[in-house]
């Protein structure tokens, strides 16, 4: 007797259900196992044919096939097949042939437990089946002793061949068999297409045609045969296997398109293979199958569609009291239906439907073919429908990766925290975080990077991935963003704490960077040689040109030129074709045109443009056309590096064509101003600087904005006078362009401040005109036009709501330009009364220069008592202490204070002797005040000094000269050997003889200030020689001779 | 006149019917289902739960009356014209199925006042099979007459209140299906649903011009149910790859393919890589279920980028 854990397992073996016609293999599988239960091991000894025939085969009725086959084969055995057939005649093959169906059950019953041991007991009943049905075919009837199993015995040797994997035998045996059965040998011929196309199937080459040929023809009969779904089952694996080996996709997506309807069942009927149907689909995946395996993953019901029918279908049954009943051409089971339900629940519970893998395999297949939007569609379905899925973390992860990638930041991001906060441990939450703040930063969206990089700066271990990136994200960003102080501190940690880190470039430069933005220039520079030399593999450092510009430009604001030109020809001789180099070439112009002239100058401006124009860099095209349009504009300039002021226009028009949007405009419009309006391109240039107010007014560039509105109202003017106005309705024309100026907001008050003071300078001229006509009535009107505009200006634009920069704009323009400098005092004591500020300093000379000029004698006590503590409190600053000592000095000759005049100007030459601003006016001063008090010989030292160091400057030199000889004649002191009145002559004469082809050849473009001057000496020196009260020139070199 | 008498079937009275008129008569076989009793087969002959006509046995010439109550409910057992039209709506022969789908369920509609009848459901599959062409005008038509109370199946009145979407589609309600979309998505309903939700919310954004979010949506749409539902896959992908070779951004990338102007940066670069790879796609995995891509699309397949 059989013992041990097999038997006691195969003890709980139930009953399975046997096939109507023995036929189907699988069945009798099922069959076999209840054989086991019943194993006996009886020593049959030689029994009659009559006794033997009926035991084995009541044994084999009840399941006992080990005690059949034992039954039958110890008849056989003990016979002989010679012997019985001579002795049984065909009864002695029905012997063999029941043997051998007790062997082919046994045989499938030890392959249904499975395992290396029950399989090789398997293989040997098959074997022993197979040899069985092969005795039984070859005994033939013998007269009334009929062998009446002779030709099935060939069906079921086939069905022992097909176990064995003897696949061609199996069909030769099959096709034997049909062609020799008997008709009342009875069969399922169902299962024997089923069986036949099996065959075909799994030949070492399969026979595809022959075995769909069989299987369609079991599909179409299906219904009549009564074939059940198992069996069809079987056929579609072995079909799906042999197709995928062949790798003929066609082959499974034609058949699939004819056979859909046969192959689908009832949605709670396919739910028991679906994990046949899934496995099948991954192979035929695998095998770059891919249509094949969508079309075996249609088979698969929906989950919710086959859960709604099993709820549908056991509601309408549940009183029926039948197990299973035929519906129409469906089998409806009860059982089958509560095992559908059952498990469409639990795979709803596991968060495991088969859904979740049809989705995962789209998203492979779409991201595998690049269809990324496809692969994020499906990953957001698995992420809001199936949150329970095992595979959520890899899930949510994918779906934040592909949006990463798709461009997607703020979903992308919003899967990425999602998926940290799920799944905060996970090893992949440093890759989320990483990519999470990479993709903020890369998009620019840097003051969310620097709040994310600080929310988990502190979060995230030191020395790890996430702390490198979370560090160097919040230091680049705080760059970004302007704020250099607070980003010196983590970049400096960063450069420290990862040297080896793929941003250390970054990082390092950026240090680097932020001490130029700081204006740390020294530091700048250390920290840029520093990193040019550590850093200094172009292929690894992107930043190398960027550092070589940024250390030139040090230099540059540093003035010294050399080095900077060193940096600038590295980037030209190194990365011609860098990002920097256009920015690179302008900056050398620049340089070019304060040290070696406008000619080298404009070829740099013009290379920096040719390369601009030929990379389609229309930054650095914009930027180039800047610096040649501000060269070219310039008439000195223009004509200084060989060309026209003309030659800016095809430039400008460029410029005009395709960078007004650029922050140049303002410039750009300024600078071509007179090209244009020389050109008579007024409407252009009107446009142009209109354009250039309305988008300077929003930026704090305060400096081009009243450069533009200046030039705005002049060449508007001019172009309306050009068109026939008269001044007075040019300048009405231009108040109400100004009063509703395009595209500036009215209540930007600088702006608007600015366009009413530019207003107020059209009517002074307009004033001045009037008072130089003597026109009355018009200097009347236009006094009155002035003094509106100033009470709109004061009005409308309080001082309180005006920045520094136009309170000290207006507050000079009023001192200036106005016929009533006075007004300038609130707009300068605004800003004295702010007390600080860049502009604090023009306020207070400001205020010192109107109450000095047109002030009563406190005011100018004050004025004085202002300039004074100016210039004690910036005893290191001389170039502020000698304006204001100067001013000083003009106030007291305003007074004609000669003695102060004295006083405070030999105070400004002896403090500030190198000055070059203010000493020729003090001087000039002084001199005057020296003729006031009569003290001759210093006027005529100081104007001899005057003269001396002002030779080319006519206008300077000449009255000078003239003053100094005048008073030498009159009050000059003799001396031995020469007289004051020789002396004054000989100085004279002597100017006179030397500058006389000079003033021949360049007489008729002096000023005629100028020009008298020179011709009075000339006269007083024809006079003084005419006199006879010295010796001329003549008779000296006489004298000379006759000696 | 024989009384036929059951604890739930009251018997109202037997008529006998001529036998030329039982070859012309229309029977349905069911099964009398109650309460801890044996079911009964019978063949209905018409009527409705408070009153119908049936027979014994299919030769029966004796019709009887009854009515259902206390809890009997009656079982139809599906009839063969049904089956067929199911096996061609299975094998996707939707325009042979919406013919013989309409022909069962005229042939049966003198039993349509029973729960589960096989006129209402094949009615509701003549739908799905108009759906399944697309015939969105056929589908919104016979949708809006169609009496579906006593369908008892979940999934398919949940398929009918996702006619609305055809509907609004249908009357060009752009606005108004997107609003809708956006309620349902928090739903947890069955992939086929949810892909004809994502079809028609990609139709009404292409309409308000919203061609980025409508590829979104087509991208839903395709992925959802992509192994079941291959009428929206194949409309969806076709409707993509329209608004991909629509765009005039892609247009100059296709022109600029392979030459100093293409710029990889662009968006329209970006989008002709994508239709690429849909174009691919579709090839490759069948999204057109036998329908080959339209050669108008070839110039987006010519577009493929170096790895």
């Amino acid at each position: 007797m059989q013992s041990g854990p097999t038997l006691r397992k195969l003890k709980n073996l139930t009953h399975y259900p046997t096939m109507k016609y023995p036929g189907h293999i699988h069945s009798t599988f099922i069959a076999a196992s209840a054989a086991f239960v019943c194993v006996a091991p009886i020593q049959a000894s030689a029994q009659s044919l009559q006794e033997v025939m009926p035991k084995g085969i009541k044994a084999m009725k009840e399941g006992k096939f080990a005690e059949a086959q034992q039954t039958f084969s110890d008849f056989t055995s003990n016979f002989g097949m010679e012997r019985g057939e001579r002795l049984f005649g065909g009864y002695f093959g029905s012997a063999y042939y029941y043997q051998g169906r007790s062997e082919l059950s046994l045989a499938s019953g030890y392959a249904r437990l499975g395992g290396a041991e029950n399989s090789a007991k398997s293989k040997e009943f098959y074997a022993k089946a197979k040899e069985s049905f092969g005795n039984c075919y070859s005994i033939n009837s013998a007269g009334s002793k009929k062998n009446k199993q002779q030709k099935v015995a060939l069906l079921y040797k086939g069905q022992a061949c097909q176990a064995l994997g003897e696949f061609r035998e199996a069909i030769d045996l099959y096709n034997k068999f049909l062609k020799e059965r008997a008709k009342t040998d009875k069969f399922s011929i169902g299962m024997y297409h089923v069986n036949l196309a099996i065959c075909h199937f799994q030949l070492p080459k399969p026979e595809l045609k022959a075995g769909m040929t069989a299987f369609e023809t079991a599909l179409k009969n299906r219904e009549r045969w009564k074939l059940n779904d198992t069996a069809i089952v079987n056929a579609f694996q072995a079909f799906s296997q042999a197709v995928i080996a062949a790798k003929s996709e066609s082959s499974m997506v034609d058949f699939l398109n004819q056979n859909r309807a046969v192959l689908t069942l009832k949605p709670h009927q396919m739910v028991e293979f679906t994990p046949f149907f899934q496995k099948l689909a991954s192979e035929a995946i695998k095998a770059e199958m891919i249509e094949a395996g969508f079309s075996l993953l249609a088979l698969v019901p929906t989950t919710e569609i086959a859960i709604a029918e099993a709820e549908q279908l056991s509601k309408q049954i549940k009183n029926l009291p039948a197990s299973k009943f035929q519906n129409g051409s469906d089998v409806i089971e009860k059982a089958r239906i509560e095992r559908a339900l059952s498990t469409l629940e639990k795979r709803v519970a596991s968060g495991e439907p088969p859904e979740v893998m049809a989705l995962s395999t789209m998203a492979v297949v779409h991201e595998k073919n690049g269809y990324l939007r496809g692969a994020f569609a499906v990953y957001e379905q698995l992420e809001r429908y199936h949150k329970k899925s095992k595979k959520r973390e890899s899930n949510l992860f994918n779906l934040f990766r592909i949006g990463a990638n798709l461009g997607r930041s703020a979903e992308s991001e919003a899967y990425g925290r999602s998926f940290l906060k799920s799944f905060a441990k996970s090893e992949r939450a440093e890759t989320v975080r990483v990519l999470i703040l990479s993709n903020i930063f890369q998009s620019a969206d840097y003051k969310k990077a620097k709040a994310t990089a600080s929310e988990w700066l502190d979060e995230v271990p030191k020395n790890s991935l996430q702390h490198d990136v979370c560090l160097h994200v919040l230091a680049a960003s705080s760059f970004y963003l302007g704020d250099y102080e607070a980003a010196a501190p983590y970049l400096d940690e960063h450069c420290k704490s990862y040297p080896e880190s793929k941003f250390a470039s970054t990082s390092n430069y950026l240090r680097a960077s932020s001490f130029s933005q700081l204006q740390q220039w020294d530091k700048a520079e250390s920290h840029l040689i520093e990193f040019i030399q550590k850093f200094n593999d172009p292929e690894k450092n992107v930043y190398l040109s960027h550092a070589l510009f940024d250390l030139a430009n040090v230099y540059f604001v540093k003035q010294d030129f050399d080095n900077a030109m060193v940096y600038l020809d590295r980037i030209e001789k190194e990365f011609p074709s860098s990002k920097v180099a256009g920015a690179a070439f302008n900056l050398k112009g620049s340089i070019l045109q304060s040290q070696e002239g406008e000619d080298k100058a404009l070829a740099y401006f013009k290379k920096s443009l040719a390369m601009a124009q030929q990379n389609g860099n229309a930054a650095s095209e914009a930027e180039s056309l800047f610096y040649l349009i501000s060269l070219l504009g310039d008439k000195g300039a223009a004509k200084a590096a060989g060309a026209k002021q003309e030659d800016v226009l095809p430039y400008f028009d460029t410029f005009w064509s395709k960078h007004q949007k650029t922050q140049f405009l303002a410039q750009v419009s300024v600078s071509a101003s007179e090209a244009l309006a020389t050109a008579g391109r007024h409407d252009v240039l009107l446009e142009a600087l209109e354009k250039s107010i309305a988008a300077v007014a929003k930026s704090k560039n305060s400096l081009v904005l009243v450069t533009a509105i200046e030039n705005f109202s002049t060449y508007f003017i001019e172009n309306e006078i050009k068109k026939g106005s008269s001044e007075v309705d040019a300048a009405e024309k231009l108040r109400l362009v100004y009063y509703k100026f395009p595209n500036v907001d009215a209540k930007d008050a600088r702006t608007q401040a600015m366009l009413r003071v530019a207003l107020i300078g059209v009517y002074e001229d307009t004033y001045q005109h009037a008072v130089t006509a003597k026109d009355e009535d018009l200097m009347s009107k236009t006094q009155g036009r002035i003094n509106a505009t100033f009470k709109d200006l004061k009005t409308n634009y309080p001082v309180a709501g005006l920045s520094d920069f136009v309170l000290v704009k207006i507050g000079d323009y009023l001192r200036t330009k106005s016929a009533a400098p006075r007004q300038a005092l609130p707009y300068y004591e605004e800003l004295v009364k702010r007390k600080k500020g860049e502009y604090l300093l023009d306020a207070e000379f400001g205020i010192a220069d109107v109450l000095g000029v047109a002030g009563s004698a406190p005011e100018v006590a004050k004025a004085i008592k202002l300039l004074t503590d100016i210039e004690k409190s910036n005893p290191d600053d001389k170039e502020i202490g000698s304006k204001a000592k100067s001013r000083i000095v003009q106030i007291h000759a305003k007074q004609e204070s000669w003695d102060k005049v004295i006083a405070s100007g030999r105070e400004y030459l002896s403090n500030y002797r190198k000055d070059k601003g203010q000493k020729l006016q003090v001087q000039q001063l002084l001199a005057q005040a020296y003729d006031k008090t009569n003290a001759y010989n210093d006027c005529i030292a100081i104007n001899m000094g005057i003269f001396g160091s002002n030779t080319t400057n006519w206008g300077v030199s000449v009255p000078a000269i003239s003053r100094a000889t005048e008073l030498m004649w009159d009050h000059g002191t003799d001396k031995p050997g020469k007289s004051a009145k020789q002396a004054a002559y000989e100085v004279a004469a002597r100017y006179i003889r030397s500058s006389r082809p000079a003033f021949d050849k360049f007489k008729d473009s002096m000023t005629d200030d100028v020009r008298s001057s020179w011709r009075g000496l000339d006269r007083r020196v024809q006079q003084w020689e005419d006199g006879g009260q010295i010796k001329t020139f003549a008779q000296l070199e006489a004298e000379k001779l006759n000696k | 006149m024989k009384v036929f008498t059951v604890s739930a079937l009251i018997a109202c009275g037997i008529a006998t019917v001529a036998h030329a008129q039982q070859a012309a008569r229309t029977s349905m076989e069911a099964y009398l289902v109650r309460a801890g009793k044996k079911p009964e087969k019978l063949f209905l002959l018409g009527g409705k739960p408070s009153e119908f006509s049936f027979v014994k046995t299919v030769q029966s010439t004796q019709a009887r009356q009854g009515k259902l109550s206390g809890g009997a409910s009656i079982f139809f057992i599906q009839p063969a014209d049904f089956s067929k039209a199911m096996d061609l709506f299975e094998g996707r022969k939707y325009g042979e199925a919406a013919t013989a789908f309409a022909d069962v369920a005229s042939k049966y509609a003198g039993f349509s006042d029973f729960e589960d009848n096989y006129s209402t459901l094949a009615g509701f599959y003549e739908l799905e099979s108009l759906r399944k062409q697309l015939a969105v005008a056929d589908l919104v038509q016979k949708a809006a007459g169609f009496d579906a109370k006593h369908l008892s199946n979940t999934e398919q009145l949940q398929q009918i209140e996702i006619y609305k979407f055809w509907q609004l589609m249908q009357s060009k309600s752009w606005k108004q299906l997107v609003s809708l979309s956006d309620e349902w998505k928090a739903k947890t309903i069955a992939d086929s649903h949810r892909a004809q939700i994502a079809y028609c919310r990609a139709v009404a954004l292409q309409g308000l011009g919203k061609q980025d979010e409508a590829l979104d949506a087509y991208a839903g749409a395709f992925t959802a149910d992509t192994f079941k539902s291959s009428e929206l896959v194949r409309a969806a992908a076709i409707a993509a790859l329209e608004i991909y070779l629509a765009d005039k951004a892609v247009a100059a990338e296709i022109a600029a393919w392979g030459t100093a102007k293409q710029n990889k940066a662009s968006k329209g670069y970006k989008w002709l890589v994508e239709a690429n790879a849909l174009a691919k796609l579709y090839n490759k995995t069948g999204m057109g279920s036998g329908v080959d891509l339209d050669p108008k699309f070839a110039a987006i397949l010519k577009c493929t980028p170096s790895k």
